[in-house]
């Protein structure tokens, strides 16, 4: 059985405290309804300060590439913060008591965003816990790459059916401050069939200094890896222009980013002893998430760029071609 | 008896007191942009007038029957709640009246720069963001999403037909 973590919250000794960043991150696909979607809650700063924030996010690209959800943003302390989860009042992410599941929950109807969520791992436990030196600190990545997913999603008017969609489920830790020169670039594929394929690697903002590339493919309850030299990524095109920027009032003061250059047609290719793949993924829809740090002038953009993908490949031996949707980080 | 804002006048004197407090540099920075200037400012049917008395910050209450003498900046509480709620930008809301400055180019400059300021700083002033929650907990006046929607889907609209021209007059690249 798959191992969920526990937030790692700083104790009040830990003098790195100040630029303490962690979130519990959720991806739903649902392939038949051409549906994408994402739900995050995050803490940012201190806990003791009361300048620190909790950021509840969750939004969802249907097939005509317009976005539905929102963001809640409060005080860390007024946010229930547990070590199992992040409980905000129309958004949460937590680990089921037993261990077994995720849960999601989010009520926004307004924004056309409302859903019940139970996702349990469908690999048994894998050790895919990474730690990465990070601008003025460092980052861990935890990932459950491939979610069996179970109750109910309304997006806008329409009920979307959750048999045989698939979700993502990583976390990240650490201790950095938004503003650095830090970003990185992440997608996840998910293929018809269950094939998944996960990409990540940090970069500068310009995305001219690039980290080592992390990618694997889980397909069959298997998972391949990939070494950093035999994986090759090229950006064409351009994505659209985000349909969403939050929160609004960031995005106010920040119009010089309304259009920012994101790749729009993204090549992936891998190879291994074992197996090699070409996915192609073609964006069809992009929102931005602006984030503030709190106790401090900085600020980062991630835009996250919703779209189809395709795949071939021969793993094992056996050769495979999928179609399928995904979504790709661009962060700045 | 509430001591939330509740005139215009209110919601401003409020925003930079929070401002003066946890950031006064921010605060000395606006004065030092305003200067002697004064602004007029008008929410739907409530205005004020604004400037600085030495480091104080002195706003008038206005008839808003009045017409404005620039500089002046005016809005709806339907856009500062829609940018708020991220279905509006800042120049849709200016390409369509939404959102009105009048003034010499430096003035017009200077009250952006100010506007921004004291959103970049409320990222880190607690008492900023409550604000921030009451006045949008006064309720939102339309349904912002749908009318966001209708936005997009004339836009496409539009974007379909534009392409559909210059493809018919061969102004596309292949």
């Amino acid at each position: 059985m798959s191992r969920f973590g526990t937030l790692h919250l700083p104790p009040a000794t830990d003098p790195g405290a100040r630029a303490y960043k962690e979130w519990l991150h959720l991806n739903l696909f649902a392939l038949d309804a051409e549906v994408v979607a994402l739900m995050n809650v995050s803490l940012h700063g201190p806990p003791l300060d009361r300048r620190a924030r909790s950021v509840a996010v969750a939004l969802g690209s249907g097939a005509d590439g317009e976005w539905s959800g929102g963001i809640e943003i409060s005080g860390m302390t007024e946010a229930r913060v547990e070590p199992q989860g992040i409980f905000h009042s129309t958004i949460s992410l937590a680990t089921a008591p037993d261990q077994t599941a995720l849960l999601a929950s989010v009520r926004r109807p307004d924004d056309g965003f409302v859903a019940d969520i139970v996702a349990r791992p469908c690999l048994p436990d894998i050790d895919l816990d990474l730690y990465a030196a990070f601008g003025s600190g460092w980052i861990g990545w935890a990932v459950m790459p491939a979610m069996e997913l179970s109750g109910r999603l309304r997006l806008g008017d329409a009920e979307i059916g959750l048999e045989g969609a698939t979700g993502y489920h990583d976390s990240n830790w650490g201790r950095w401050f938004w503003g650095e020169d830090i970003a990185w670039e992440w997608g996840t594929f998910v293929l018809a069939g269950g094939t998944v394929v996960v990409f990540a690697r940090n970069c500068n903002r310009l995305h001219d200094h690039l980290g080592a590339a992390h990618v694997f493919l889980v397909h069959d309850g298997k998972v391949f890896p990939f070494a950093p030299d035999r994986i090759s990524i090229t950006f064409e095109e351009s994505a659209p222009r985000p349909g969403r920027r939050l929160p609004g009032a960031l995005a106010a003061i920040y119009p010089d980013r309304a259009r920012p250059d994101l790749p729009g047609r993204i090549t992936l290719c891998g190879e291994s002893p074992t197996a090699i793949f070409e996915l192609v993924f073609e964006a069809r829809s992009t929102a931005q998430l602006i984030l503030a740090e709190p106790t401090m002038p900085g600020t980062s953009w991630i835009n996250e760029i919703a779209g189809k993908c395709s795949l071939v490949g021969q793993l094992n031996g056996g050769r495979i071609r999928r179609d399928g949707m995904g979504i790709f980080e661009y962060v700045e | 008896m509430s001591s939330d804002p509740e005139h215009l006048d209110e919601w401003i004197a409020a925003l930079f007191a929070a401002l003066s407090v946890a950031e006064p540099h921010n605060a000395t920075a606006i004065r030092r942009l305003a200067g002697a200037v004064r602004a007029r400012i008008a929410l739907d049917h409530q205005a004020a007038s604004v400037g600085f008395r030495g480091k104080l910050l002195d706003i008038r209450r206005l008839k808003h029957t009045r017409p404005l003498r620039p500089p002046w900046g005016t809005t709806s509480r339907e856009c500062v709640t829609s940018l708020l709620c991220g279905y509006l930008e800042v120049s849709e809301a200016i390409e369509m009246g939404w959102l009105e400055m009048r003034g010499t180019t430096n003035e017009i400059i200077t009250m952006a720069a100010i506007i921004e300021i004291l959103v970049d700083a409320s990222t880190r002033i607690p008492r900023m963001q409550r604000l921030s929650e009451k006045y949008l907990a006064l309720g939102i006046p339309a349904d912002l999403r749908a009318w966001h929607l209708k936005r997009h889907a004339t836009k496409r609209s539009l974007s379909a037909l534009e392409r559909d021209f210059l493809e018919g007059a061969g102004l596309l690249g292949e």
